[in-house]
């Protein structure tokens, strides 16, 4: 299964408009993306994550594009 | 923000052991077993295995032995087990199956404790409290103990962690009867335990969350920071000084409740840990209790199993 180690980019972490911002591209992709073994079409279990900005994390799914997609949002700034 | 272990106190651990039987119970028969199975068990126990699956540090105060069996299984679940001088053998809690489904449980009564024992329980518990997120205070309590231990940890806890308490019977009224010195900062009841000591009718509270966040909201005038009353079923109602919430379980194919009510109970500190707003902490809590409704014995939901977003809360009215 497809799956990239990613850097959490966003200063406050997975969290309240980073963890929506995920939540709704996953949501929009045709297959099931996790995070940390999470749902990352949910953002209220990315944010019972805790990951903060910086942390490491674990993106993974059937589809190679799907994971990439999650996995660039991830590590981008997505508070900035 | 690094959060402190989450801390559970199991007063009265247990054995729990399933035997199943190939054919119907009789008394004074020889019967085969076609599958006997032991798991070291307790509500405080739970909600430690819950952190574990979540990612969570988690610390297990319980009485046992250094050496015990119940010690290096925890150990190899990834608890930090912290044992107590015992007052005995761990009891065990027998649960015997029949291939029709039926069940017969013979609960074992745990070693009578006396003054001495508690108060080396109680230090335990308020060394690692100290370094924690939060305090659990979960089940029965062993023979011997006065019904007001949990009351009296509370008073002295809260000093130095926030503590949950879901208990029932005498150690529940004797709390709520001492709530000007020990409130706690999250009481998890069900309906019969919070009928018993709001004096309401429990079937009122079951089938009208109105009725149950009333019930809860007397609690919290009196000091209790939320309460979240579990329904069965039903769902779940939180109460807390800014509002009253409901959320009815999304639909679930029920296997085993056994342990649902621990993994509902953590599901809302793990929201509580991560800052998330009140109707959330119901969301994760519900979605916890069903994932747990949904799979067989006290299996533990894992992170992938939990859908909060299926999970629809509906606020109050707040009179």
């Amino acid at each position: 299964m497809p799956s990239k180690s990613v850097t959490v980019g966003s200063s406050v972490g997975l969290h309240a408009r980073p963890a929506a911002i995920i939540s709704e591209a996953a949501d929009g992709l045709g297959s099931t993306v996790t995070i940390n073994g999470v749902d990352a079409s949910s953002s209220l279990m990315l944010m019972t994550l805790g990951a903060k900005c910086g942390d490491t994390v674990e993106v993974a799914g059937e589809d190679q594009s799907a994971v990439d997609s999650i996995a660039d949002l991830v590590e981008k700034d997505l508070d900035a | 923000m690094v959060t402190g272990p989450i801390v559970t106190l199991t007063a009265n651990p247990s054995y729990d052991r399933t035997v199943a039987l190939n054919g119907p119970l009789e008394r004074g028969a020889v019967l085969r077993v076609t599958q006997m199975t032991s798991q070291a068990g307790g509500k405080g126990v739970n909600i430690s295995r819950a952190a574990v699956c979540a990612g969570l540090a988690t610390i297990a105060v319980l009485p046992s032995r250094p050496d015990d069996p119940f010690v290096h299984e925890l150990a190899a679940a990834g608890i930090d087990c912290h044992p107590s001088r015992p007052a005995g053998d761990i009891r065990v809690n027998l649960t015997l199956t029949e291939p029709d489904g039926t069940t017969t449980k013979l609960n074992g009564p745990g070693a009578p404790v006396d003054a001495g024992h508690l108060e080396d329980l109680a230090e335990m518990l308020l060394r690692h409290a100290a370094g924690g997120s939060w305090t659990v205070l979960a089940g029965s309590l062993p023979p011997g103990a006065p019904a007001a231990f949990y009351a009296g940890l509370v008073a002295r806890l809260r000093k130095v962690s926030r503590v949950a308490v879901d208990t029932s019977e005498g150690p529940l009224a004797a709390l709520v009867d001492r709530l000007s010195v020990a409130a706690p900062d999250l009481l998890k009841p069900n309906a019969e335990e919070l009928a018993s000591v709001t004096g309401t009718d429990a079937q009122e509270l079951e089938t009208d969350p109105g009725v149950t966040a009333k019930a809860a909201r007397t609690l919290v005038d009196r000091g209790v920071g939320a309460v979240l009353a579990t329904l069965g079923g039903r769902g779940a109602v939180l109460v807390d000084g800014d509002g009253a919430w409901f959320a009815p379980p999304p639909p679930t194919t029920v296997v085993s409740t056994v342990g649902a009510g621990d993994c509902t109970l953590f599901g809302y500190l793990l929201a509580e840990l991560r800052g998330l707003p009140a109707p959330d902490r119901l969301a994760l809590a519900v979605a916890y209790g069903s994932a747990a409704a949904g799979l067989p014995g006290t299996t533990i939901p894992r992170p992938s199993d939990l859908h909060p977003e299926a999970v629809d809360v509906q606020q109050l009215d707040p009179s």
